[in-house]
């Protein structure tokens, strides 16, 4: 898994590439902590992302609920595999998803 | 007579003897290998001589000669052949004809005589055919025969002479008796001979018992008791009818007679009175005439004297008396002396020595001193005495001729032979045939002699027996008198022609209906019984069809309807049968485990399994089954005998088996001898199974097997060929108790096969009953060795239903492979419970889905799911601490089967509430999430927990349509 994250005046863009399973979850974990501690308006290009587990929605799950406090956030280029997922899990109605 | 006797007998030997010599050249000698066409005709030849013979060899009795040519074509016909008796017939008859014909031989005779030989020939011939079925009749229908035949021949005699009946009749009553007798004991003995000769009587005389009687001997006996009575009661009643009727006709022509005698006596009355009185006077003239003669002569007259003027007058007696009343001088001398006053009939007389009464006439009164004579006196006075002359009957007859009175009768006829006597009333015949003329009746021999006129009375008239009416007219009596041979001839005629025809008419008869019986009744009995016997031999297809009257056709109908009805029952209840046995097969057939080949792609095995089910529900069965996670049981069986006990027995021991291995009973010999136990117990059918059961090891190809009774098992190696295995048989099971079972250990390395079967393979039976053989299958095994387990077992199959072809199956052909396939795909994955081991495992399954065809869709999903349960086992199972985890994965089905197993904190993850996916967000938790997706992304999950470990199974189907989740 490839993490970048893109720092803008309209907020934080973070890209993820690659498997998002239980073994790279903390690594995303890891990276989001001073992202989710300074910006307003977060945003995840899943672009690259090949893979999704739980460990994967868990860390999507707590970042919404962070931000839901203090601004936004949106998930754009979710492919179909992600969409599914998402859609399996109830997690397109708690995420904003950005259509490509 | 004897000696006509002596010649009939003769014949008789003669025609027994040609039977006799005959009947043992047919049996005993190489004649009878001859053509029956030229044997027949020898025969008829033969017997034809013996006809001739006959016909020459005639024995003479009274004017008659008797033959009894007739019984050779009746025994030729009878005893020998139809056609035989035929030919002997139509020789002695044309021979008889020629003879007769030409040679005068029996002239008078020869139609009749040449015509009943060959009848004789034939009636034999037809009596042979229709009556007797060309078998030998018995002796006493043969003698019936021969007597009915010579009363035909009898008939013929009389028929062909109707003209000449008298003659005709005088030849019959003479010969009728012998010639009917003779015939009907030379056939018997014929017979009776010929059937001593064949032994027929060696087996004793049985009385049949009444069930064995068949129906036409007991018609024919009593047809014979009923034709016999009425036979004879007919022949009475035209015999006494003919008697009484030729009785009155003769009274009424003797009635005729009497009235015309009378009629013409009447008439000539008047003649008769005055030829009285001329009678009188012409005797009182002929006495003054003798007187005057005797003046002349002197005064001794003798003897000598009188007699000659008596005789010169025609004068019976003259005496010449004194005046004291005694008779002086007469033409008879033992009359002189006479003292006419001693006698009342002389005494009258005496008024002539009155000297006033000069004559006196007596009429005919019978004289004292001669019998059976009377005289007519006539006195005239001589001198001092008298002259009486006395006159006879005879005396006197021209003056009744001048009557006419004694032609009355003498010219008359009476029928052919009988006649008119006219008597006077002394009873002295004065009008008649010669023979009777003057003498009286009781002189001929009338004894009883009739009071009233009109009275019909028998007697004898010169010594034959006459009938007679008698009649009087004035003094004369009128006898009509008729010889009684003539008044019965007619009626004995009749009598004669009447009995030979009913003899005829009732034989014709008798035969007729008997031969209706046989055709009608008894043969048709047969042809009914024939039909039934083939109906209850099975045939039920057979259909009676006697339909020449109406109680045959509606008895056919009714059998053949009674037979249609079973026959739709018992298919029914075969029907019914079928398909409940079809239920049985099918129960039974659903106990087996799946035939398709399982296990393939897993654990490193092959299984084949096939049980090709005889129409009938069999005994034989296979099984499998999992008795651990490691531990493979095999059992192939046969149960002894066929149908539902058989099956029940198959099931109960499958049962037991699989019930005992499951329990934890590893070892083949011990499940063997337990299952043996049990099934010994309570075994009240004697039934018994064979069983051969493996335990294989799947993890080490080690397999223990064990082998009660049941067949070698067929092993291959790997590059080998399929061999039997020599293992050590125990005893059947439910054979006995206490039966010991052994087990061996064989090791299957990849690439060997381990082959079982039944005998219904090896024992396959085509339709020429050759076997299929165990040479045969290993052959056929050996063939199609280096192929897929499971084709060669399919090519095995082929080759048997081949060998069997249109040969019905008797038994199941029931077969089981195990084998270790040479390139094994790794199905299982041991590794620790980590995170770090995650991708591992997924490319472990990815791989195995990627192989059966999964596409990136599903393989994404199964990909996610493994991770769930993994991850999942790798967190929770040992509570944190390091734990071991397999993975199986392999293909079944086309499904995808992924299983986990581990031996951490017993739990089940399915058993987990469903995260609430439709919450807002703060009240979500991040926990559930992994298995709701693992559930919702694979077909089936499922959980279990055996033998301390968690085993989750997820499936999924590789062939489902896209989005059938969405």
């Amino acid at each position: 898994m490839i993490v970048k994250k893109e720092k803008t005046a309209a907020g934080t863009t973070v890209f993820i590439s690659g498997r998002l399973d239980t073994t790279t979850a903390p690594q995303l974990e890891e990276e989001l902590k001073d992202v989710l501690a300074e910006t307003n308006a977060l945003t995840f290009d899943l672009d690259g992302l090949e893979y999704i587990s739980s460990a994967g929605l868990r860390i999507l799950l707590s970042a919404q609920k962070v931000m839901n406090k203090r601004g936004t956030m949106v998930i754009r280029h979710a492919n179909e595999t992600a969409l599914e997922v998402f859609e399996l899990t109830g997690f397109t109605d708690i995420l904003t998803i950005e259509e490509s | 007579m004897g000696y006509m006797l002596l010649k009939m007998s003769v014949t008789v030997l003669v025609i027994c003897g040609l039977a006799a010599a005959l009947w043992l050249l047919d049996n005993k000698t190489p004649f009878q290998k001859m053509e029956t066409r030229v044997k027949r005709l020898i025969i008829g030849v033969l017997f034809g001589g013996a006809a001739v013979f006959s016909t020459h060899f005639c024995a003479q009795y009274g004017t008659m000669a008797l033959n009894i040519r007739d019984i050779a074509p009746l025994c030729a016909g009878l005893i020998f052949n139809p056609w035989a008796g035929i030919i002997a017939g139509v020789i002695g008859g044309l021979e008889r004809f020629i003879a007769g014909q030409f040679f005068d031989v029996g002239y008078y005779t020869r139609i009749a005589c040449s015509l009943s030989s060959i009848m004789a020939g034939i009636i034999a011939a037809l009596l042979s055919i229709h009556l007797f079925d060309k078998k030998r009749p018995p002796f006493f229908y043969a003698a019936v025969i021969g007597a009915v035949m010579e009363v035909f021949h009898m008939l013929m005699i009389l028929l062909t002479h109707m003209n000449d009946i008298s003659q005709a009749f005088d030849i019959v009553s003479t010969c009728a008796g012998p010639m009917i007798l003779f015939t009907a004991l030379g056939c018997a003995a014929a017979t009776a001979l010929v059937s001593a000769l064949s032994g027929q009587y060696k087996k004793g005389w049985h009385r049949t018992e009444k069930a064995d009687t068949p129906i036409s001997k007991t018609f024919q006996l009593w047809l014979l008791v009923f034709v016999s009575v009425a036979l004879l009661l007919t022949f009475l009643f035209t015999y006494v009818a003919q008697t009484r009727m030729t009785l009155t006709s003769s009274q009424e022509l003797m009635q005729l007679n009497v009235e015309d005698v009378k009629r013409e006596l009447e008439n000539n009355e008047e003649n008769m009175s005055g030829v009285k009185s001329l009678l009188k006077q012409q005797a009182l003239a002929l006495a003054y005439s003798v007187s005057n003669d005797v003046s002349i002569m002197g005064k001794n007259v003798s003897s000598e004297q009188l007699q000659e003027l008596a005789d010169l007058y025609g004068i019976y007696e003259i005496n010449l008396i004194n005046q004291k009343g005694v008779i002086s001088s007469s033409s008879n001398p033992e009359r002189v002396g006479f003292n006419m006053s001693s006698s009342s009939m002389s005494s009258p007389f005496l008024v002539l020595l009155d000297g006033i009464t000069t004559e006196y006439l007596q009429d005919f009164r019978p004289i004292s001193y001669e019998n059976n004579v009377s005289l007519m006196y006539a006195g005239v006075a001589h001198g001092s005495g008298f002259v009486q002359v006395g006159y006879d009957k005879s005396n006197i007859a021209q003056f009744e001729t001048l009557a006419d009175v004694t032609t009355v009768a003498a010219d008359r006829h009476v029928g052919k032979s009988g006649f008119v006597l006219l008597t006077d009333e002394d009873g002295t015949v004065i009008s008649g045939s010669e023979e009777y003329l003057w003498r009286s009746l009781s002189e001929l021999g009338m004894t009883d002699s009739p009071k009233q006129s009109g009275d019909f009375f028998y007697s004898t008239l010169n010594g034959t027996k006459c009938y007679c009416l008698f009649d009087k007219i004035n003094d004369s009596g009128i006898y009509i008198v008729m010889p009684t041979n003539e008044l019965y001839e007619s009626r004995n005629i009749f009598a004669y022609e009447i009995a030979f025809m009913e003899i005829l008419l009732f034989s014709v008869i008798f035969a007729l209906i008997l031969q209706l019986v046989r055709t009608s009744i008894v043969s048709n009995l047969q042809k009914v019984n024939r039909s039934l016997s083939r109906i209850t031999g099975g045939d039920l297809d057979e259909v009676v069809d006697v339909r020449t009257n109406a109680e045959f056709t509606s008895l056919s109908h009714e059998i053949n309807s009674t037979v249609s009805t079973l026959k739709h029952y018992i298919s029914e209840a075969e029907m019914k049968i079928d398909k409940e046995l079809e239920f049985a097969r099918a129960i039974q057939l659903s106990a087996l485990p799946d035939r398709v080949p399982i296990f393939a792609d897993r654990l490193g095995f092959n299984l084949y399994a096939r049980m090709k089910a005889a129409r009938e529900v069999g005994g034989d069965f296979y099984d499998y089954f999992f008795a651990d996670a490691d531990h493979l049981v095999l059992v192939i069986a046969d149960v002894s005998g066929k149908g539902i006990p058989a099956s029940l027995f198959m099931m109960k021991s499958k049962t037991l088996i699989k019930t005992l291995a499951e329990n934890g009973m590893m070892s083949p010999a011990r499940i063997l001898s337990t299952a043996n136990k049990e099934l010994c117990a309570g075994n009240d059918a004697e039934m018994f199974v064979t069983v051969w059961l493996g335990v294989l090891n799947i993890h080490t190809g080690e397999i223990v097997c064990s082998n009660g009774g049941h067949e070698y098992p067929c092993i291959k190696r790997k590059g080998g060929s399929y061999e039997l295995y020599r293992d050590k048989h125990g005893l059947v099971l439910a054979g006995m108790e206490t039966s010991k079972y052994q087990e061996y250990t064989l090791q299957l390395n990849p690439g060997d096969n381990l082959f079982v079967y039944t005998d219904g393979a090896t024992e396959a039976t085509d339709i020429h009953n050759k076997m299929y053989g165990t040479p045969r299958m290993l052959e056929t095994l050996n063939k199609y060795k280096d192929d897929d387990p499971q084709e060669t077992m399919e090519k095995l199959l082929n080759d048997i239903d081949r060998f069997v072809g249109k040969a019905a199956q008797f038994d199941d052909i029931t077969i089981l492979c195990v084998g270790i396939p040479l390139t094994v795909r790794q199905n299982r994955l041991e590794l620790q419970a980590l995170d770090i081991e995650l991708e591992r495992v997924q490319d472990f399954v990815s791989e195995i889905a990627e192989a059966a065809g999964a596409d990136p869709r599903t393989l994404m999903r199964v990909t996610i799911a493994v991770e769930e349960i993994f991850i999942n086992i790798c967190h929770y199972a040992y509570g944190g601490q390091p734990g071991d985890c397999a993975v199986e994965c392999y293909v079944e089905d086309g499904k995808l089967i992924i299983r986990f197993i581990d031996s951490g904190i017993p739990y089940n993850p399915l058993v987990h509430e469903d995260p609430d996916i439709t919450i807002p967000l703060e009240q979500r938790k991040a926990g559930g999430l992994g298995i709701l997706m693992t559930k919702k992304f694979m077909d089936s999950v499922f959980y279990e927990y055996r033998d301390g470990n968690n085993i989750l199974t997820a499936e999924k189907l590789l062939s489902a349509p896209e989005n059938s989740i969405s």
